[in-house]
């Protein structure tokens, strides 16, 4: 078992939330995968390498400032999956922060 | 067997399809006919699919594409090729899910580059296959609407996270299919269902549309019944790709020419067996693996490496792909695509904290959740640092045993396909079942898994691996040992 | 003890690169201002999954002018993190920046501004410049609290942003308005942004009182307001440590209609972006040639310029400041010098009736009717004494507002001042016949012919050339003397 106020702060990082199910059923793994996470404190030589962040060698390619000719006049890319009033998408209220 | 199905046609490469299809254009419904009957009577049993296309919309698209290509039909490498494609794909106006309900009624306005690649060659999709939830699995099984069964032995999982793409080939429900590896998610499926199955160097094939499970890892790559298919298909998708600036600037190769040259030449390698790799699997998977490796080193020399390394490669993997999942998977919060639950009145976080609870599944969530984590403050010294540090030790590792041997050999994965439900109780059990696969991602080589025996009925596959942008190595071996095993173009009865 | 502690300001200045074309890491087109919502979108720019990042070049040869224009140490490493915090306007609920950090670092840090307030020269540290995405706009529907939903335009979404991050070095709302008018034309001078397109520039300003928690206000819209928000926060921060009270850490947001801050958030803690290298875009090197490639097309910048205007044309470095950060009235008062020497009358001018009634009339400096040539004029016909100075003010706006040649105005109006001998007499005759009184005090009181000069100003209305009037009506009152004698 965890402590299950690590799970709360779990949910508050993701912005999502466990059913009672799931708390039960990661609350009874986290402490493995943390544990299996830990077998990196031991490996030799760890503290002088560089973490690697990109496993090619490649230089970032830049783009020339060319726009394309075309906008989105009739809202194809946001209409099939997005809900518009009048070409504005519609989401929830950000009010009262 | 299916009535009123030809395997023998089923099971046709398709480069011999091909010299059909060009010959008689006609001849790609009367293949598309037969596919479609072994849909019809697998896909119950297997549930390879997502989204399948009805037979009819297929064959106007054949109509279409036969107007369409008058006079280039034989510039076109997959001319009237069916092919099956992983639902983490972008594909315009056809439902892409990720097997998640997050996205079950997803429609993408666009098309990946791979995708738009097929389409110019006049491959036919027929459908999108089941997978773990946004690739996040090695069972199939987190997928959100229903588990696949393994061809082989319905009561097992044909592997993950791409099962429903290597179902689909190895039931015949589809020539080619394409998949996406992550952390050995092409290879795990397609040693579990019997076929080939090849994750390129990172940077050998576009992302562009592939929806992101770790981004510096993730890779497409192809799925096929023999090693020639495989080649076709990798060489269409191979090559830069302007749209992403994680892909190396170089063209494809007709990997099919490489291929044959080096079969024709047949130049000796250094092949070394990782020791542990091999001992760390199953009695029956490394027995068998190891007659195999035997076939490799009458001709090849043989040596032995080892692998200092074993349960750290698994956490290291596992650490980086939660971080960067964290991180993708944030903006599925239902407003410009996605589930949608009512929001009048509601505050924006309640709203978003609804749509991700509701929309990804126990394993997605977890991941999410636990990447945020190891990225917080905090934590991000303790293990994503780590993580990425070790991925370095781990890279020259390798670095330095590609300087003693060309390839690297190992079975694809240490086990035989589990039963369903088998792995549910210990997440770690089945984390640790990727040790075999999940260096290739971490280190960005190219590894294939090559079928190569059956053990009571079920497949068993070796990997081999090699230095970057050298996969035309690791096809030269398959097809030698396609050769020497007769392990192509088997098409599973399924009972 | 508490009566003078340290005013701290350090600011935190996003500048959209208006002249850039395309999106930060798409192509979409930049130019969406004036067009309707979620047209100038695309895959990327709507974060829909699968789609990569891919960045334009001219965004970073920008950036990497403004660091030298603002003197910064540029990274020899561009690196791009994901900045995480889920938000209704950002599409992937993280925003494509910089930070500098384990693995990664901005593109430019440690610059210095000048400003010049006060007779003085101060200057104002750059702790670092990013370079990053724009998110979208939120709207509302109606007001922002009885809005049941919100509505999005990601039309800005991906739009390039420099974000440029002083040290708090400011101690006044008036140093703070002189470095943002300085960044301001320093900008302009680059030509890598329009500062005048709307919302082209967004402040935060943080704020606080040396010993006293830092406040934030976010997301000033001009220069006008983050004068009025600092000026509004120091009395609201000094009432309340006066008060023996304690300044809370926190985020406020300005209201510019009510002219007040108000609180957003507090801060009891570090928010955690969860920073991160951007997988989808490895680093690229920064390499001596690429700099210096774009250091040598620099253009002249602000600081050499008032250095130049100080030395050439023998004006002070005041009147040289506010002519170099009005960049077209500086441009304006070289025209102008090129043909008329008196740099220093003519700078005058310029900087203050001029400038007075340019913004009187809201005129746009690119569809200005009125020429340097114009004002030469005025003011040669000034230097003449065609024209008095209350002409010359009275006139200004006209010329200004319709670019009127006052050369042909003053003859086809008569609108000059009357030095014709022959038609003065006839106006002094006139008055003299008319106040023969006037005359007689004039004559017995030397003082008393101002009145008669009054009376021909008043009949000429005012143009009446008074040196000459006095003149003729001296001459005048002489002939009455002898011949009375
Ligand atoms: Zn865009």
């Amino acid at each position: 078992m965890y402590e299950s106020s690590v799970i709360d702060y779990l949910e508050k990082l993701a912005l999502l939330k466990f059913t009672d199910e799931e708390k039960k059923r990661i609350e009874s793994e986290i402490g493995k995968i943390v544990e299996l996470f830990s077998e990196l404190v031991n490996v030799e030589g760890l503290d002088i390498v560089e973490p690697l962040y990109h496993v090619v060698e490649i230089e970032l390619p830049l783009r020339d400032d060319e726009p394309l000719n075309e906008i989105d006049t009739n809202h194809e890319l946001l209409s099939g999956n997005a809900v518009l009033e009048n070409g504005y998408v519609k989401a929830p209220k950000t009010v009262g922060e | 067997m299916v009535n009123n199905v030809s395997y023998k046609y089923i099971s046709m490469p398709i480069y011999k399809l091909l010299q059909e299809f060009k010959t008689d254009p006609m001849k790609v419904f009367d293949y598309l006919e037969h596919v479609y009957r072994v849909i019809e009577s697998v896909e119950t049993k297997i549930k390879a699919f997502i989204t399948l296309m009805p037979q009819d919309a297929v064959f106007r698209r054949v109509e279409t594409l036969i107007k369409e290509s008058k006079g280039k039909i034989d510039s076109m490498k997959l001319f009237g090729i069916p092919i099956a494609v992983k639902d983490v794909i972008s594909t315009k106006g056809i439902r892409t899910t990720c097997a998640s309900r997050m996205l079950e009624n997803y429609i993408p306005p666009y098309n990946a580059t791979v995708i738009e690649r097929l389409i110019n060659e006049g491959s036919i999709i027929i459908g999108k296959t089941n997978m773990d939830e946004f690739a996040m699995g090695s069972t199939t099984e987190t997928s959100a609407f229903y588990p696949t069964r393994n061809p082989w032995d319905l009561s097992r999982v044909p592997g993950g996270s791409s099962g429903g793409s290597a179902a689909a080939v190895s039931s015949g429900e589809a020539p080619i299919a394409l998949g996406s590896d992550t952390g050995g998610s092409i290879r795990n499926p397609a040693a579990f269902c019997g076929i080939y199955g090849l994750k390129p160097t990172y940077g050998l094939v576009s992302r562009y549309g592939l929806i992101a499970y770790a981004s510096s890892m993730d890779q497409i790559g192809p799925m096929a019944r023999n090693t020639i298919d495989l080649a076709i298909l990798l060489s269409i998708i191979a090559g830069h790709d302007p749209k992403d600036s994680t892909s190396l600037p170089i063209g494809s190769k007709n990997y099919v020419a490489l291929v044959k040259e080096l079969v024709y030449k047949e130049p000796k390698l250094r092949i070394g067996i990782i020791k542990e790799l091999f001992e760390n699997s199953d009695e029956n998977v490394k027995v068998k693996a190891y007659k195999v490796v035997d076939k490799l080193c009458t001709y090849h020399e043989c040596l032995t490496v080892s692998l200092p390394y074993g349960k750290q490669i698994v956490a290291a993997y596992y650490i980086i792909a939660m971080a960067e999942a964290s991180s993708n998977l944030a903006r599925f919060d239902g407003v410009r695509y996605g589930l949608k639950v009512p929001f009048e009145n509601k505050s924006w976080e309640e709203v978003y904290l609804e749509v991700r609870t509701k929309g990804f599944g126990y394993e997605v969530k977890k991941r999410v959740a636990l990447g945020a984590y190891i990225l917080s403050v905090g934590y991000r010294d303790m293990y994503y640092i780590r993580a990425l540090k070790f991925r370095r030790i781990l890279k020259e590792t390798f670095d330095k045993i590609f300087r003693s041997v060309d390839v690297v050999v190992s079975p694809t994965m240490p086990i035989l396909p589990p039963k369903l439900g088998e792995f549910f109780e210990d997440p770690i059990k089945i984390y640790l079942a990727d040790i075999n696969t999940v260096i290739a991602n971490l280190i960005g080589i190219p590894a294939i898994s090559i079928p190569v025996d059956f053990y009571n009925g079920l497949p068993i596959a070796i990997q081999i691996m090699s230095k970057q942008l050298t996969e035309e190595i690791l096809l030269y071996l398959s097809m030698q040992l396609e050769e020497k095993t007769g392990f192509r173009n088997i098409i599973a009865e399924v009972h | 003890m508490y009566s003078n502690p340290k005013l701290l300001i350090g600011l935190e200045v996003h500048v959209q690169l208006t002249k850039l074309k395309s999106k930060l890491f798409c192509p979409t087109p930049a130019d969406y201002k004036k067009s309707p919502p979620n047209t100038h979108v695309c895959p990327v720019c709507l974060g829909l999954p699968g789609t990569l990042p891919v960045v334009n070049r001219k965004a970073i040869e920008y950036a990497i002018a403004v660091a030298k224009a603002l003197n910064c140490e540029i990274s020899d490493k561009l690196i791009f993190v994901r900045k995480h915090y889920f938000y209704p306007d950002l599409p992937k609920n993280y925003q494509i920046s910089q930070y500098i950090g384990p693995g990664f670092t901005a593109i430019a840090k440690n610059g210095y501004v000048k400003i010049f307030v006060n007779g003085k020269t101060k200057i104002i540290r750059i702790r670092r410049i990013n370079i990053e995405e724009d998110p979208g706009r939120i709207l509302y529907i109606g007001s922002i609290e009885a809005s049941p939903y919100s509505l999005i335009d990601y039309n800005r979404s991906g739009i390039t942003l420099l974000e440029i991050v002083t040290e708090p070095d400011m101690t006044s709302p008036k140093e703070a308005r002189a470095f943002l008018e300085k960044l301001i034309a320093i900008l302009e001078y680059l030509e890598v942004t329009d500062p005048r397109e709307e919302g082209a520039f967004r402040v935060d300003v943080n704020i606080s009182f040396e010993g006293f928690g830092r406040v934030e206000v976010k997301n000033i819209g001009s220069i006008k307001d983050v004068e009025k928000a600092l000026t509004y926060e120091i009395i609201r921060q000094k009432k309340i440590v006066e008060q023996g009270g304690k300044v809370e850490r926190e985020t406020r947001h300005w209201d510019p209609n009510k002219g007040i801050t108000i609180t957003l958030r507090s801060k009891e803690y570090e928010e955690d972006y969860r920073y991160f290298p951007d997988p989808d875009l490895p680093p690229m090197r920064i390499d001596k040639n690429f700099i210096e490639k774009i250091s040598s097309t620099l253009p002249e910048l602000p600081d050499d310029r008032i250095n130049r205007f100080v030395r050439q044309y023998s004006i002070d470095e005041y009147r040289a400041t506010i002519l170099v950060l009005n960049k077209w009235l500086a441009n304006f008062f070289e025209e102008a010098a090129k043909i008329y020497s008196n740099y220093k009358k003519l700078a005058d001018l310029l900087i203050t009736d001029f400038l007075r009634w340019i913004n009187e009339y809201e005129l746009m400096p690119e569809n200005l009717k009125v020429t340097p040539l114009h004002i030469v004029k005025l003011l040669k016909l000034w230097d003449e004494g065609v024209l008095s100075v209350k002409m010359v003010k009275e006139l200004l706006p006209r010329v200004i507002k319709e670019g009127v040649d006052i050369e042909t105005y003053v003859v086809s109006s008569g609108y000059m001042r009357i030095s014709d001998r022959e038609y003065l007499c006839k106006v002094i005759e006139e008055v003299i016949r008319e106040n023969p009184k006037a005359v007689r005090d004039a004559l017995s009181n030397p003082k008393a012919i101002n009145y008669l000069v009054g009376l021909v100003m008043k009949k000429t209305e005012s143009r009446a050339d008074p040196q000459i009037t006095r003149e003729i009506i001296q001459d005048y009152l002489n002939r009455l003397r002898m011949e009375g004698s």
